[in-house]
């Protein structure tokens, strides 16, 4: 019987071979979208569970409220929480702590050095977790400090095909190179690790360059701290006795609930975003529910296809069920066997889709940022073939229902009626794939439009032809502020010196941020009513407003002529002056009482040297820096503060021009790494997630609409080739084949229509919860929907008109003859 | 075998009743074969469907074997469909894209006949009717009459009790038609099938051995030539 069932769904199959194609391949290119986005899913969920003691691994939070919204909540703590939970918690196994930082590592003296990121770690780093040490002793390992591990890829970066073990590597740490002894190889970090790294050094030995006052400070927060807990150890319980252990290590400094202490399950890290980001990365779930809903929407879309197709094209299978009912079936032998011949079809469609998928890999990848590669195992085999049963379930069981239901005297004497549904039904589903494609259109203009805004938008300062240098120069034991900035300023002038007057560099200048740097530094201070004041602060040079063409409204910019500049000049932006309610703010000092002898010289227009998201935030900048930190109660950095050289270049033979600044760069400052980047493309890059949503959303909608229109084109034919005749008398009356044409669209350009009614508010409403991420919004344009409506209405126009016209120029003598 | 009391059968249109069937009192006994004869639109397709439960009508009794057909279910009527009762379309209605092997092996297969049990049952009905050589065509490469003997040989092919043929005759030539007649006479008279048969032609009646006419939806002559 089975072998009856597969024979004739395979001649059927083959018999209307436009059917199958765009059945099979619609419902294809839906499961390969769904593969892509289960393989993503499964990835992030993935993440972090592999290490086989996961449940027991947790990463410590701190959490300081010092009341009036001043909270500093880090996944990153102080360097001290090792010891002081070692003591003061028994259930704690074992914990590993680790930091990240950029230095310069080389293979030998004479070797060139490349800036390469470096973890240290504790040595408990290696018994906690599961990355295998492929080779080296891990009972020893880092029981010594000059020790470094390497993954196996970096290992062949430095030693090609040499033994590595035992080799020399050097690494600068505090101002010089240190030689390090590789003492293991590790495995590379699987990419559903949250944990990644190369080389990894002993945190013992990078504890010796920090300022040792930091190491046992509770305010300042550098490493990850990993803790391991024992397997009787209940989460509560251990939580429960973090109070006590922070009032007897803080002392005197300790009030309640001003700083906690707390776990976070490491499996949760990757996903959660509710906790703020320490070392290890954290993906936004957003994005891959947007991916799942649009992934989702598409095979929804091609499960419809399916049904529609399925049923419209009933007719040519019903006389088959009225035989088979005379003979004897039963109804649930005729559902089986549509039901299985959709099972056929989806178990087609989705080793196709999984093909597919395979090509399409490399591309969502990109999307996504990603890496997965397609791995058959008995798992996703099961999970497909799970796939494959559930689609035939949403799609091949109402066709089934519909066909077994047939009558055999209606359907054997020719006049068969699917019940009533036929026209509302299949016009239903028509509207559902329309409304989705074009909520998918709308989305993706908007977008789009967004985009393009943001990057055309006047910022209110030169952001073409700007290179932004990094000087390297870092926060440290004997490096403060004041040092850092007169150094950098003091390497501009060395490189202003060293260029030609017909150089392609027009102008330069330093500052401690540039924008595009998310939030340059924040810091709050007390006014005279004890009121909480809010701003962010950036140092720089005198020549930096002018060179960056931001324009000074009110009073003077800063000039190198006047030399009290240095010391006390400030410059605030017109948000500042608004925020604090000044008429006039030149002359002005800032309501702080612990500032030192400053005074406002100038107002800047708001420049947006924040990201667009945000609208412009108070800002005060000077030369001096101790002149803006002197006043202030709290400090918050988003960025390590480095200070950059800004270079005007002209727009002329750029590469010669890069090429100039790094050569006259390693005469400036040799040994440090020319790391440069322009100004436009680092503020571009700001909202690479934005265009990671218009890929996705581009690449979703043409899907989306590539599907529907398959299934319009099939629902189209079937349409036709139940109307030749009417078509015929039509012709013969005199009617044109344009009017034919006409009249076979008109009924579908309605269906558009209405789905361009229902489509419209959804998209708008999806539209504006998107750009309420944004402080400055393109405007959504009527026009907009009108695009949407206009291309989806195109689109479905060119479809049926390639099977209308080719009805309308049928010999009407034929048709009818063939009646 | 079949009792038909008052069997009425209606179509409420939307201020009239139009009546198919009015008052058919009926009996038909086992090893009838009975010529069902009328004009167009008596109703007779519709008295035939009834019988084979193809149709239900919408007043009145029948009794198949003794069994009131109303309170038979789906099943049970599936059931006589596959072991009792076989059918003949004037339109042939073989399934396309089957071969006439496996249309002929179709109705074995609702039956849960094994497949070497099968295999010589299909081989026997190819050689009685003679298309052992097209038992691998599909019907649209056979002409009408070869088309109904495969009909035929399906319909036979579950050795059914009773047969019920709508105009078995009317699209073929008198010839095929002959074979397809003395097939049926010789079923019935060797195997007492029973057989009801719908007719026009008086030859093709006369292979029977009773004829009901049917007009406007009544008997007006239940076995004309008896009285004879
Ligand atoms: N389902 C139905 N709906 C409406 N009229 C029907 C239906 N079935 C049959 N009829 C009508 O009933 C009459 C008898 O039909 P039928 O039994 O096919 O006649 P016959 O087979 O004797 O030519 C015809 O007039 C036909 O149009
Ligand atoms: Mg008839």
């Amino acid at each position: 019987m089975l072998k009856n069932y597969i024979k004739i769904a395979l001649r059927s199959l083959f018999k209307q071979k436009m059917y199958s194609f765009i059945n099979i391949s619609g419902l294809a290119l839906g499961v390969a979208c769904c593969a892509l986005i289960l393989l993503y899913t499964t990835n992030e969920w993935s993440f972090d569970k592999f290490h086989s003691k996961s449940d027991r691994i947790y990463r410590a939070w701190t959490l300081e409220d010092y009341g009036e919204g001043d909270i500093y909540f880090n996944t990153v703590t102080p360097f001290v929480l090792k010891p002081t939970l070692e003591q003061s918690i028994p259930e704690v196994d074992q914990i590993a702590r680790r930091y990240v930082f950029n230095d310069l590592v080389k293979r030998s003296e004479s070797d060139e050095s490349f800036s390469t990121s470096i973890q240290a770690v504790d040595p408990e780093f290696f018994s906690i977790f599961d990355f295998e040490l492929l080779r080296g002793d891990s009972e020893q390992i880092f029981s010594g400090l000059n020790e470094v591990v390497l993954t196996p890829e970096l290992a062949n970066q430095y030693f090609e095909n040499e033994d590595p073990l035992q080799k020399t590597l050097l690494v600068m740490m505090g101002g010089e190179f240190q030689a390090f002894t590789v003492t293991g190889i590790i495995e590379e970090p699987p990419t559903n690790s949250s944990i990644q790294y190369g080389l990894l050094i002993p945190m013992e030995k990078a504890q010796t360059v920090l300022n040792p006052n930091s190491l046992l400070n509770w305010y300042s927060v550098t490493p990850e701290t990993y803790v391991l807990l024992n397997e009787q150890a209940d989460l509560t319980a251990v939580q429960a006795k973090f109070p006590a252990m922070m009032e007897q290590a803080l002392g005197e400094d300790y009030n309640e609930g001003e700083y906690e202490v707390g776990l976070q399950p490491i499996t949760d890290i990757h996903l959660n975003t509710e906790f703020p980001v320490g070392i290890a990365s954290v993906s936004d779930p957003t994005y891959s529910y947007i991916l799942g809903a649009i992934a989702l929407l598409i095979l929804i879309i091609a499960c419809v296809n399916f049904m529609t197709l399925s049923i419209s094209r009933s007719t040519s299978r019903a006389k088959e069920v009225g035989i088979r009912k005379t003979i004897g079936a039963e109804r649930h032998h005729l559902m089986y066997q549509f039901w299985g011949e959709a099972l056929l079809m989806t178990v087609f469609s989705v080793s196709l889709g999984v093909l597919i998928s395979e090509f399409l890999l490399p591309f969502f990848n990109q999307l996504s940022g990603t890496q997965l590669s397609l791995q058959l195992s008995l798992n996703t085999i099961l999970l497909y073939s799970g796939l494959a049963l559930f689609i035939s379930l949403i799609a091949g069981i109402y066709p089934a229902l519909v066909l077994s239901n047939f009558k055999p005297i209606e359907v054997l004497k020719g006049k068969l009626q699917i019940k009533g549904d036929k026209n509302i039904f299949r016009k239903g589903m028509v509207v559902f794939q329309f409304t989705i494609s074009i909520f998918l259109i709308a989305s993706t203009l908007m977008v789009n439009k967004q985009l393009d805004f943001l990057r055309s938008k006047d910022l209110g300062f030169q952001k073409e032809e700007v290179v932004i240098l990094q000087t390297g120069l870092q926060l440290g034991p004997q490096m403060g502020f004041s040092q850092i900035t007169q150094e950098s300023v003091r390497k501009k002038e060395l490189f202003e010196s060293q260029i030609s007057a017909n150089s392609s560099v027009l102008d330069l200048a330093s500052s401690i941020y540039t924008p595009a740097q998310q939030g340059w530094i924040g810091v709050d201070f007390k006014d005279a009513d004890q009121q909480t004041r809010r701003m962010n602060i950036n140092f720089v040079d005198a020549d930096y407003l002018n060179m960056m063409g931001i324009e000074v409204t009110e009073g003077r910019s800063f000039s190198d002529e006047i030399t009290s500049d240095k010391r006390r000049a400030i410059i605030v932006n017109k948000a500042l002056v608004d925020d604090y309610g000044w008429d006039n703010a030149i002359g002005k000092k800032l309501p702080g009482s612990n500032f030192e002898d400053h005074e406002i010289i100038g107002v800047v227009e708001n420049f947006n040297y924040q990201s667009l998201r945000t609208s412009v935030e108070p800002l005060a900048m000077s030369i001096n820096p101790s002149l803006l930190l002197s006043g202030i109660a709290n400090i918050g950095f988003f960025n390590s503060p480095s200070p950059r050289i800004s270079l005007k270049i002209s727009s002329e033979n750029i590469p010669e021009t890069i090429r100039e600044i790094e050569q006259t760069w390693a005469a400036v400052s040799p040994g440090t790494p020319f790391d440069f980047q322009f100004l436009d493309s680092s503020i571009d890059s700001q909202y690479r997630q934005e265009e990671r949503l218009q890929k996705i959303a581009v690449s979703g909608s043409a899907l989306a609409i590539i599907i529907a229109c398959l299934g319009l084109f099939g629902l189209a034919s079937l349409m036709i080739s139940r109307r030749v005749k009417e078509i015929g008398i039509r012709k013969v009356l005199g009617a044109s084949a344009t009017s034919i044409t006409l009249l076979v669209n008109k009924e579908f350009t309605v269906l558009v229509l209405v789905s361009i009614l229902l489509a419209v508010p959804m998209a708008w409403y999806a539209i504006s919860v998107w750009l309420d991420d944004f402080a400055y919004k393109a405007d959504m344009g009527f026009w907009l929907y009108v695009l949407a409506g206009g291309i989806a209405i195109f689109i479905s126009w060119a479809t049926i008109s390639i099977q209308s016209i080719k009805a309308a120029q049928i010999n009407p003598v034929k048709s009818l003859k063939s009646e | 075998m079949i009792k038909l009391r008052n069997i009425d059968r209606y179509i409420d249109k939307r201020l009239q009743r139009n009546f198919i069937l009015k008052g058919i009192d009926l009996d038909i006994e086992e090893g009838d074969f009975v010529s069902i004869m009328g004009p167009s639109g008596a109703g007779k397709s519709t008295l035939l469907n009834i019988i084979g439960f193809l149709d239900d009508a919408n007043e009145g009794e029948y009794y198949f074997l003794d069994e009131p057909v109303h309170s038979l279910n789906e099943r049970q009527k599936s059931e006589y469909h596959r072991s009792y009762i076989g059918f003949v379309f004037q339109a042939y209605h073989l399934i396309d894209e089957l071969t006439v092997y496996e249309n002929i092996e179709m109705p074995l297969l609702y039956r849960k006949v094994k497949g070497s049990q099968r295999k010589s049952m299909v081989a026997d009905m190819l050689d009685r009717f003679n298309i052992v050589a097209k038992k691998d065509l599909f019907p649209n490469q056979l002409s009408g009459g070869q088309q109904q003997l495969v009909g035929v040989a399906r319909a036979l092919i579950g050795s059914p009790k009773l047969i019920l043929a709508d105009e078995p005759t009317g699209n073929l030539h008198s010839d095929q038609s002959k074979e397809i007649m003395e097939t049926f006479k010789k079923l019935n008279k060797e195997d007492g099938v029973t057989i009801i048969q719908v007719t026009h032609s008086d030859e093709m009646a006369s292979y029977g051995d009773r004829v009901i006419n049917l007009q406007d939806g009544a008997v007006t002559e239940n076995n004309p030539y008896e009285e004879e």
